[in-house]
């Protein structure tokens, strides 16, 4: 753990850099041949099909987490 | 069999106004998401202006195969943006939790399960159009009208409710950290007075 990273948690600049990361991630993803918007991410099928998953899997994991606490 | 350039236009022409409809719905959601659908329609718009060019010269065959791209690139707009925006969504609350604490978020946001339904019923009708290219458009057509303006409706709840949640979670985490420092200090304190004479 880093001095940077603590100051990240501390201020919750972890939370809006994942937030971040996770709409470059969508956009990525989407962007079929567009080399600008894809930023040197050039996806192969299977790695797309994975990515198309992420929410379902977001979803699954949003449910087990929150089962617990209700 | 002749080509009917018009009926092909048609096609494009409501092809396109579904697909901005849903890009403005995403849009609603995170402006930069929907750019990938956006890209889609300037591709559209470009078929449409090589078919019109190649319609000048005589060449009909391929003006209809650009409006048959174009029509795909429609296609691919509406649903890119409808993915996109759900995406989004889930990740973004998916994180809230993570980050933000399960507790935290369940309290501050009392639509919760009510968002949590509408998101997995989308999710699992996008799976399912995954691998049903027939019932795709009548699939995305459903989410588009009766469960997006819903959940965009609940996200908004949550977005106003997140600078107090952020606000909250800030507070517990340097109370955390606080907590740790003055531990750390006190075994500190512990051990000098253990082996100092």
């Amino acid at each position: 753990m880093t001095f940077l990273s603590i100051i990240n948690w501390l201020t919750l600049e972890d939370y809006s850099e994942a937030k971040r990361d996770a709409a470059r991630r969508i956009i990525a993803k989407q962007s079929r041949g567009n080399i600008v918007a894809q930023d040197g991410e050039v996806m192969l099928a299977e790695e797309l099909q994975k990515l198309s998953r992420k929410a379902d899997d977001s979803i699954r994991r949003l449910k087990d987490v929150t089962a617990g606490v209700r | 069999m002749a080509v009917d350039l018009e009926a092909l236009r048609l096609e494009v022409a409501d092809a396109w106004d579904k697909a901005e409809h849903a890009v403005k719905l995403g849009e609603q959601v995170n402006g930069q998401v929907v750019n990938p659908a956006i890209y889609e329609l300037r591709y559209a718009g470009r078929r449409l202006i090589e078919g019109y060019r190649l319609e000048k010269t005589g060449d009909i065959d391929g003006c209809a195969d650009m409006l048959r791209d174009a029509h795909m690139n429609c296609l691919r707009a509406r649903h890119d943006a409808i993915d996109a925006a759900t995406s989004k969504i889930t990740v973004h609350l998916d994180l809230a939790v993570q980050k933000l604490g399960a507790p935290r978020v369940l309290t501050c946001f009392p639509s919760w399960g009510e968002t949590y339904a509408h998101l997995a019923d989308v999710r699992e009708k996008i799976a399912v159009s995954r691998g049903s290219r027939n019932e795709r458009a009548v699939i995305y057509a459903t989410i588009e009208a009766a469960d997006l303006p819903k959940i965009i409706k609940l996200y908004s709840e949550f977005k106003a409710m997140e600078p107090s949640l952020i606000k909250d979670a800030k507070l517990g985490r340097w109370s955390a950290a606080g907590g740790w420092l003055v531990a750390t200090g006190l075994a500190v304190a512990g051990i000098v007075q253990q082996y100092l004479p």
